[in-house]
C-alpha cells in the first residue's frame, strides 16, 4: 500500500513549521527523513498520522485522501510509532500490547486467542517476550520503546510510522529495529537521526531543513558531504566502508559551537 | 478473574443482606427475611410483627442498603473514568467541579433559600433540586470552558474543574459569611460530609437507573478506555477519537454524580481509592478494572455505611467513616502491593 504527502503544509499556533512538503512511499519501500532538530519532521508525521491538522496539501493511503477515512478506518491503515510516550498509569507489558489490536475491533468485541497470539508474536518480533508480564513503568526507555514498536507491529497495518524509533536504544537495538521494518517489508515512512542508519537501511531518503524537503533521492545520492555542511552545519566525509561496503559517513570535529543563526522559522539556535 | 468477580458478586449480596437488618435498632434475622419476602414477593403473613419494625426494615435499612450499594458502584465507576478521562491518577469524580457546584446550590438552599426566594416560584423547591442544578451547571462551566479555543485536552479539563470550583467554593463560603444564622450550618455539615440516612426508594429508583445506563454503556468502552490512558496522541493513532468521546464520557459521569450528590451529599475517597485498588489487584486493564471496582465500590460503601449506623446510636456521616476505614487499606496497598499508581513514582 503507498503513502503520497502531497504539498502538506502545517502550523502550529499560527507558526508555519512544515511548508509544501511532498513525500512518496511506494508500495514495500522503506523511506527515510533526515533533517536537524527543529526542521519540522516530527510535525509532518504527526500531520500524516492524523494528531495534527494541516493547512493545505493532502495525504493519501492507497491513492485515497485520508480526509475521507474515520479514525479507524486510517488506524487500519497506518499505525505510528511516536516519541518518547509518557503514561501516568501500569499496564502490563501484554496489555499494552494488546492496545494495537483496538481499531480492529468492535465495541464490546472482547479480545479473542487470535488478538493475543498477534500480541505475542510482535513481543517476541521485538525481543520483549519474557517481559510480557512485567508492568511498563519498570522497563527501561529502550524496552519501552521497543513496546510501542510491538504495538505498532500487533496493529497489523500495511503502511508504518516511525519517529525516530531509535531513541534511547542502545547500537544493537537500533540495527535490530530497522531490521525489524526491513524484514516486514512494509511501507514505512521513517524520521531518523543517525545518518549510517538511515544511509544503510532505506531505500529512498528525504532530507528536511526549516520545514521544506531540499533533497530527495538514493542514499548516496543524498547523504552526500556537501548536503551535511549545508544542512547540519558539520563538514563530513563519505565513503564506503572497507569490509561491509555500506555508505559511511564519518564527522570532523565541530571548532566552537555553532554561531546563532536567525532562522526565517524564528527560532533562534 | 472470573472468580474474583464471582467471590466479589457473592461478598456485594452478603453485605446487601447483613444491611438490611442491622442498624441502632436490632431485628431478628427471621422477622427481617419474612418482610422482605412479603414486601418483594407478597409471601406469607407479616401481621405479627409489629409496624415499627417492618417500617424500619423496608422504609429504612432496605434502601439505605440499597443506595449503599449504587451509592460506591457509580462514584467507583466514575472514578475509573474520570482518572482514564484526564490521564490522571489522583482524579477523582468531582474533580471536574460537580461536586463545589452542587455545594454551591445546597448551600445557597439551606442558608439563604427561606430568605431570598420566599414569595418566588422557587420557594418550595428542595435542596436537592438547588444541588442538581448547582452540579450541572457547573459540569457545563467547565465543559464551556475546556472546549474554547479547539480540542479539550485533559490538562484544560483538569484546570477548567478547578477555576470552576474555586468560583464556586467562594460564592459558597460567601454565603456562609452572610448567612442570617448559624442555625443552616449543621444541615449543611450533615450533608458535605455525606449521609445515606434520608434516602428513600425514590432516590434509589432514580440513581439506580442512571447507575444501569452507565454500566451498561461503560462496558462497551473499555478498550476505548484504555487507550485514552495512553494520551489524546496515542489513540489518535488507534483510530480511537478523544474530543468526542470525552464530551459524552462527561455528560454521562456527571449526571450520576449529580443524581448521587443531591441524594446523599458528597462522599469523598470512595472515587479516587477503589479504582486504585482495582488496579493493584487486576491491573489497569479497564475489560478487568471496570467490573471489579464496580462491585469493590459497591462491597465498600454498604459496609461503610453498616459501620456508620452500629457504632453509635447517632448516625455518623458517611464520609468520616469512609475515609476513616479506607485510609489504612489504601495505605497498605500502597506500601505493601508492588503496585505503581504512576509511571515513575518507585
Amino acid at each position: 500500500m503507498r503513502m503520497d504527502v502531497e504539498e502538506v503544509s502545517v502550523s502550529i499556533r499560527g507558526r508555519r513549521i512544515v511548508e509544501a512538503a511532498t513525500l512518496r512511499a511506494a508500495e514495500g519501500e522503506l523511506v527515510g527523513l533526515i533533517g536537524p532538530n527543529g526542521c519540522g519532521k516530527s510535525t509532518l508525521l504527526k500531520s500524516v498520522y492524523r494528531v495534527l491538522k494541516r493547512d493545505s496539501g493532502e495525504i493519501l493511503i492507497d491513492c485515497a485522501p485520508i480526509d475521507g477515512m474515520s479514525l479507524r478506518e486510517s488506524a487500519l491503515r497506518v499505525s505510528a510509532v511516536t516519541q518518547s510516550e509518557a503514561c501516568s498509569f501500569d499496564f502490563r507489558v501484554e496489555d499494552a500490547v494488546m492496545m494495537g489490536r483496538a481499531p480492529h475491533k468492535r465495541p464490546m468485541e472482547m479480545n479473542r486467542a487470535e488478538d493475543r497470539r498477534i500480541a505475542l508474536d510482535s513481543l517476541a518480533e521485538v525481543g520483549m517476550l519474557e517481559h510480557r508480564d512485567r508492568l511498563v513503568s519498570s522497563l527501561s526507555g529502550g524496552e519501552r520503546q521497543r513496546v510501542i514498536l510491538a504495538r505498532a507491529l500487533a496493529q497489523q497495518t500495511p503502511c508504518l510510522i516511525l519517529d525516530e524509533p531509535t531513541n534511547h536504544l542502545d547500537i544493537r537495538y537500533q540495527l535490530e529495529t530497522l531490521a525489524i521494518v526491513r524484514r516486514l517489508g512494509r511501507t514505512a515512512l521513517c524520521a531518523l537521526h543517525d545518518l549510517n542508519l538511515a544511509a544503510q537501511h532505506c531505500d529512498r531518503i528525504y532530507v528536511m531543513a526549516d520545514g521544506r524537503i531540499v533533497r530527495e533521492g538514493a542514499p548516496e545520492e543524498v547523504v552526500t558531504e556537501e548536503m551535511i555542511l549545508e544542512v547540519y552545519g558539520v563538514r563530513a566525509s563519505v565513503g564506503r566502508h572497507p569490509e561491509t561496503g555500506a555508505l559511511n559517513v564519518a564527522y570532523h570535529p565541530v571548532a566552537r559551537p555553532r554561531a546563532p543563526i536567525f532562522r526565517p522559522g524564528g527560532i533562534i539556535y | 478473574m472470573a472468580c474474583l468477580t464471582a467471590a466479589l458478586c457473592a461478598a456485594m449480596a452478603a453485605v446487601l443482606a447483613y444491611s438490611t437488618f442491622t442498624g441502632a435498632v436490632s431485628i431478628p434475622f427471621d422477622q427481617v427475611a419474612r418482610i422482605l419476602a412479603n414486601k418483594i414477593f407478597g409471601l406469607g403473613d407479616i401481621s405479627d410483627i409489629r409496624p415499627a419494625t417492618v417500617a424500619i426494615v423496608w422504609e429504612l435499612y432496605a434502601p439505605r442498603g440499597l443506595m449503599g450499594l449504587v451509592a460506591g458502584a457509580g462514584l467507583a465507576l466514575v472514578g475509573v473514568v474520570m482518572q482514564s478521562m484526564v490521564q490522571n491518577p489522583l482524579a477523582d469524580p468531582y474533580i471536574l467541579g460537580v461536586s463545589s457546584g452542587a455545594s454551591l446550590g445546597a448551600t445557597f438552599s439551606i442558608l439563604m433559600g427561606a430568605t431570598v426566594l420566599s414569595g418566588t416560584a422557587l420557594a418550595g423547591v428542595g435542596l436537592e433540586a438547588f444541588a442538581f442544578a448547582g452540579a450541572i451547571a457547573a459540569s457545563a462551566a467547565v465543559f464551556a470552558l475546556s472546549s474554547v479555543g479547539g480540542r479539550s485536552g485533559a490538562v484544560k479539563l483538569i484546570l477548567s474543574g478547578m477555576v470552576v470550583a474555586s468560583v464556586c467554593g467562594a460564592l459558597s463560603n460567601f454565603i456562609i459569611y452572610l448567612a442570617p444564622s448559624s442555625s443552616g450550618i449543621r444541615g449543611l455539615t450533615f450533608w458535605l460530609m455525606g449521609s445515606l440516612s434520608v434516602t428513600g426508594f425514590a432516590s434509589v429508583a432514580l440513581c439506580g437507573s442512571v447507575l444501569l445506563i452507565c454500566l451498561i454503556f461503560f462496558a462497551t468502552q473499555a478498550r476505548n478506555l484504555d487507550s485514552m490512558m495512553l494520551g489524546d496522541d496515542v489513540a489518535t493513532t488507534l483510530g480511537v477519537s478523544l474530543s468526542s468521546l470525552r464530551m459524552v464520557y462527561m455528560g454521562l459521569t456527571s449526571l450520576m454524580v449529580a443524581v448521587l450528590v443531591c441524594s446523599c451529599g458528597l462522599i469523598g475517597f470512595v472515587g479516587l481509592f477503589i479504582p486504585h485498588i482495582g488496579r493493584a489487584l487486576v491491573g489497569s486493564s479497564h475489560w478487568r478494572l471496570l467490573p471489579v471496582s464496580v462491585l469493590l465500590g459497591a462491597i465498600f460503601m454498604m459496609g461503610a455505611d453498616i459501620a456508620a449506623r452500629s457504632f453509635t446510636a447517632s448516625d455518623i456521616p458517611i464520609g468520616i467513616i469512609a475515609a476513616i476505614c479506607g485510609t489504612p487499606v489504601f495505605a497498605y496497598i500502597m506500601i505493601k502491593k508492588s503496585y505503581g499508581f504512576g509511571a515513575e513514582s518507585r
